[in-house]
């Protein structure tokens, strides 16, 4: 993904976070300026990233918000129960987009109706904005006073080429800029500012009053007024001078105005003959004959004279606009008086077609767009025909880019008979050389027509530095001239890395999953030395190698531990990370419900590994539902048990030694042992006879059952038909456990015991039926050899006992469908392996015990992942895989 | 620095900021006599151009690039309040 | 021969500062960058002179206005553009006052962010 994005996503969710924060904190401090400023910011900053993206349906939502936002904090609208709620709204919706951006990155368009719907939503709540202070200043700044252009100052040369100008359609403008006398201390530079205007014909610098003496002269205050004649639109000039628009005027500028002939008269009017015959020439419509002879007067007359700028007047005129006849006649005829003619009477030029002002970055072409798209489409084929030929993907691989390359020519309205052909050689000769050929040569061909000159899209960030990029690299080897060039980009590249935002850094999770991963290659790399050292000694009897090879392992062992111990430290996340979730849940279900609630956050800073404090998540929302949902009353039923109004939801987080515990407790009415019981009989999960049995605790226990849910009737939030089970094991599978302690009418307590880290997990590796497995070695209760007289069987279940209890024996060879009987040894014992399930102590009969190893457990990928057999798998120091059981997933 | 001063001339760089303009006008006003040399010029900053304007200077040789001549040609020869 | 310009862009969006950051290094800038008012100012007391500013309005610690007001006790002539929304006119006229060069009016494109810049910024 482009980084930028992945940095937009990032932040993003943070401000999203923020926002839900900032609300809940408004909700006890609903007067809180400062609040209210935070949240503006978040928002207003989250929209305006937004908007570096198309993603208009995410814009739309966060402008209203925005918006409403601006009210509130401008006091111009009270903060409101309904204003959050539909704020929150607003920004799940932009949450659930993030997470279509992430993983599709676009948003699905039929997106835009709800996004409608929540922005006009948010607008119905803001007040239309009457403040006119709000209006664009540029309305609001008094234009300044128009004085009357100065254009005898203008050079005839300039003028003339203005007309030229005005001839081409460019319509011409009179500014006087008068900058502010305090404008330099704006960072301005008005004469940089005159010098850049877009078609500036002439320009000059006016003082604005008599200079003083040196001695008295500020020159930091500005007192220079710039005059300028320019051709061009309108909107450009606006556009420059947006920031000042007190400070211009701008005038249009008739370009008849412009043509004032000007000169020595040289001894009073001698040229009436040819004013004669110009008028003759003129009235025939001979404007070739006219020019003629007006160029050969202008030859030999000096340049110096009124006669030459009237005639050099008359042919620009002659040569740009011939039709204007009656300026022509008007010209020769001043050529008699040598006094500027007047043009009264004769019609201004006609207003030139008005210029739709140019877009400050022109949209490129729907063709362009296509076209670029065509072009990485192709790009991307030659980097899949660039892969090396390996075997059995090839074929398929050479089809599949073949069917995209056809596609691509038909949408060219092209046949794909080439492709057809390429493909054919390719498959023959088993190399994708021939199909890679030819679409090298097809790109050289093709993509440059796809983008006609001059239409390339201004850089827009996103394709030209890919599309730079790339190209360097595709000739960076090929000619040494692009090194340079290729050495500048990196030398940004760089740079751009340098840049110290801060001290935190913000990692993508996969770039630490990776680390994770190679840490733990690299600690089965390295239990291969001793392997290695053994052989040096025994294989082949070189003892002193075989010792500084131990010697090396003791190094690169400690290395990689404290590595390891390094990597899970930054793996380590506050709990805050998904406490942070609560405030909102406990807010909403507890308004849905009609009851009170106060929730307490403990010990939100512990921390534990990333994958465990997910793995809290979900338990913990099913955990807090069902304290909302079933364990807190109703405020009247409170007041009449004599508890406050409000129920308390306590979550607290501590550690203890290595293991993190949260703690979910609620001053609700608790859990009724009689009442559990009767449900669990009903419901066929205990016997009559384990009913009369069991312990109160137990009792309470049996809400964790399979399929037991204590709710009367399912409702709408935590009944969906999943118990406490559910959140048993989700626990269990990280390798926590989960205890409930209750007293009827004071509350309900719920502990979570979760390991700090699930990185490192140690098992046992025993042998059955030829093959090893792994148990986790907090499975394991004790390894005993059992002779086969001491196996009894009850109820055709082997059994034996073991330190005065029963202990029941299930061969794993069975559990896991082998068809082998457990092996024994030579004095006929079977290894048996007691592990703890469920509270229960049972013993596997496995073939034999091997030694206890450290490996980093990785769960089965996809839908083996299901499979509750297996806790995972890992990798050996000899680089074989292990496959770890679940004890618990066995029976 | 963008303006290289001499004994009797002052060397302009190609771009002369805001920053430098009291210091030159100091200098003309202590060398009224001195030349300015624009060859390498390109740009110079209002609050230069001003004092150049102000002080009038003998300019011994024009800035290569024209436009800017032209510009400061006109400034100085230019009369205020037009 | 010349050097590149420096362009301190100051915004509490690490994504506004990279898409900025991104464009005006293409365009050849040098380009230095701070997360709130009162980090850039503190860089600026520091003795950095950059040769233009871009500073966004809303940011913790020391907001956009205060940060120009405090900046241009320092710098009297550096250009500073503010970052801006379509409604924040009144903001980017306070700003103005306070001694702000211009506006950029958020989002804005690649080509526009470099137009804007060669305005306010001689030489570049």
């Amino acid at each position: 993904m482009n980084s930028l994005l992945e940095q937009f996503i990032l932040e993003a969710r943070d401000a999203l976070h923020g926002i839900a924060e900032k609300l809940m904190a408004l909700e006890d401090a609903p007067g809180s300026a400062e609040l209210m400023v935070e949240l503006f910011r978040l928002v207003h900053t989250l929209k305006g990233n937004s908007g570096l993206f198309e993603f208009p349906e995410m814009t739309r939502v966060l402008h209203a918000g925005e918006d409403l936002m601006d009210s509130v904090r401008e006091g111009r609208l009270a903060y409101s129960q309904e204003l959050a709620d539909r704020l929150l709204d607003a920004m799940d919706f932009v949450g659930m987009l993030l997470d279509e951006i992430e993983t599709t990155k676009a948003i699905h368009p039929n997106h835009s109706e709800t996004s409608n719907r929540l922005a006009l939503g948010l607008h119905a709540l803001t007040p239309v904005k009457t403040d006119a202070a709000t209006l664009p200043s540029a309305e609001l700044a008094a234009p300044m006073a128009v004085t009357a252009p100065a254009l005898e100052r203008i050079p005839e040369a300039a003028r003339i080429a203005a007309w030229r100008a005005a001839a081409s359609g460019r319509p011409l403008f009179w500014i006087v800029y008068r900058p502010d006398e305090e404008s330099f201390f704006k960072g301005e530079d008005p004469f940089h500012q005159a010098r850049q205007i877009p078609g500036l014909l002439w320009g000059s610098a006016v003082a604005r009053t008599v200079w003083p003496t040196l001695a008295l002269l500020d020159c930091y205050r500005c007192q220079t007024d710039f005059q300028l004649l320019v051709a061009g639109p309108r909107a450009e000039l606006d556009q420059l001078f947006r920031y000042m628009p007190e400070q211009v005027s701008i005038q249009s500028v008739d370009p008849l105005a412009l043509v004032m002939p000007a000169g020595h008269p040289n001894g009073g009017p001698v040229y009436d003959d040819f004013a004669a015959e110009a008028q003759t020439l003129l009235a025939a419509g001979d404007m070739a004959g006219l020019a003629v002879a007006a160029a050969s007067l202008l030859e030999i007359s000096s340049p110096a004279l009124w006669l030459a700028s009237d005639l050099r007047w008359l042919l620009a005129i002659l040569e740009t606009t011939p039709e204007k006849t009656a300026v022509l006649g008007r010209l020769i005829a001043a050529l008699t008086t040598l006094t500027a003619p007047d043009w009264a009477g004769i019609s201004a030029e006609p207003e030139p077609a008005p210029q739709t002002p140019a877009p400050f970055t022109p949209a490129s072409p729907p063709a362009v767009e296509d076209g670029l798209r065509l072009a990485a489409l192709l790009a991307a084929q030659a980097e899949i025909l660039a892969l090396p030929d390996s075997g059995d993907w090839l074929p398929g691989r050479l089809k599949s880019v073949a069917v995209t390359l056809a596609a691509c020519l038909r949408q060219q309205g092209e046949t794909a008979e080439e492709v057809e052909e390429a493909l054919a050689a390719s498959l023959e000769a088993s190399s994708a050389s021939p199909l890679r050929n030819w679409l090298e040569a097809h790109r050289e061909g093709q993509v440059a027509p796809l983008l006609p000159a001059g239409s390339i899209p201004a850089p827009a960030n996103e394709i030209a530095p890919v599309r730079l990029a790339s190209e360097i690299a595709a000739s960076a080897d090929t000619s040494p001239d692009t090194g340079a060039a290729a050495g500048e980009w990196q030398k940004f590249g760089r740079r751009m890395e340098d840049a110290q935002f801060g001290k935190v850094l913000k990692v993508d999770q996969a770039k630490v999953d990776l680390l994770m991963n190679l840490i733990g290659e690299m600690v089965v790399a390295k239990n291969s030395l001793p392997y290695l050292a053994n052989r040096a000694e025994n294989q082949f009897g070189v003892r002193e190698l075989a010792r500084e090879i131990k010697a090396q392992y003791a190094v690169i062992n400690r290395i990689a531990e404290e590595m390891q111990d390094a990597i899970m430290q930054v793996r380590m996340t506050p709990v805050s990370f998904v406490l942070q979730r609560f405030p909102r849940l406990v807010r909403d279900t507890s308004r849905k419900l009609g009851k009170e609630v106060d929730l307490i956050l403990v010990g939100e800073d512990t921390e534990a590994d990333k994958n465990i404090v997910e793995a809290l998540a979900d338990p913990l929302v099913h955990i807090v539902r069902n304290s909302l949902d079933h364990g807190l009353e109703m405020p009247e039923e409170r007041l009449a048990a004599g508890k406050p109004r409000s129920g308390k939801l306590t979550i607290r987080a501590m550690q203890e030694s290595d293991r993190v515990l949260i703690e979910i407790s609620d001053d609700g009415h608790g859990i009724d042992p009689v009442i559990i019981k009767r449900k669990a009989y009903e419901k066929g999960v205990i016997d009559e006879a384990t009913m009369e049995r069991i312990s109160d605790q137990e009792a309470i226990n049996l809400v964790f059952a399979a399929g037991f849910s204590t709710a009367e009737t399912v409702s709408d939030l935590s009944g969906r038909g999943v118990g406490m089970d559910v959140v048993q094991s989700a626990i269990d599978r990280v390798g926590g456990s989960v205890t409930l302690k209750s007293v009827v009418g004071q509350g309900t307590t719920l502990t979570l015991s979760l390991p700090l880290s699930m990185a490192v997990t140690n098992v046992m590796i025993i042998e059955s039926d030829g093959q090893i497995f792994g148990v986790p070695m907090d499975m394991v209760v004790e390894t005993v050899r059992l002779p086969r007289a001491d196996i009894r069987s009850i109820k055709r279940q082997k059994t034996t006992v073991l330190r005065g209890r029963i202990v029941p024996l299930i061969a794993l060879n069975d559990l896991l469908a082998v068809a082998a009987e457990a092996a024994v040894n030579a004095d006929d014992e079977f290894a048996t392996l007691v592990v703890r399930v469920a509270g229960e102590h049972v013993g596997l009969l496995v073939d034999d015990f091997r030694e206890v190893v450290d490996v980093i457990l990785k769960p089965l990928p996809g839908e083996l992942g299901r499979l509750a057999t297996y806790a995972g798998t890992a990798l050996l120091g000899d680089g074989s895989v292990l496959m770890v059981l679940n004890p618990k997933g066995l029976f | 620095m963008a303006i290289a001063y001499e004994k009797k001339k002052a060397i302009f760089a190609e771009q002369v900021s805001v920053e430098e303009a009291e210091g030159l006008l100091e200098w003309l006003r202590a060398n009224p006599k001195a030349k300015l040399d624009l060859a390498a010029c390109t740009h110079l900053h209002t609050a230069i151009l001003q004092v150049l304007m102000a002080a009038k200077p003998h300019i011994s040789v024009w800035p290569k690039d024209a436009g800017l001549a032209l510009w400061i040609k006109g400034a100085i020869e230019s009369k205020p309040g037009v | 021969m010349t050097v590149a310009k420096t362009v301190f862009i100051v915004d509490d969006s690490l994504t506004m500062l990279m898409s900025i950051k991104r464009t005006l290094e293409m365009g050849g800038y040098a380009v230095e960058t701070a997360r709130d008012g009162l980090e850039a100012f503190t860089r600026l007391k520091g003795g950095f002179k950059p040769d233009l500013i871009i500073t966004d309005i809303n940011m913790p610690n020391m907001n956009g206005i205060e940060f120009i007001k405090n900046a241009r006790t320092l710098l009297r002539f550096t250009p500073i553009l503010t970052l801006t929304t379509e409604s924040q006119a009144v903001k980017r006229d306070e700003a103005k006052k306070l001694g702000a060069t211009g506006w950029l009016v958020k989002p804005f494109a690649g080509a526009e962010l470099l137009a804007v810049v060669k305005q306010v910024l001689p030489g570049a």
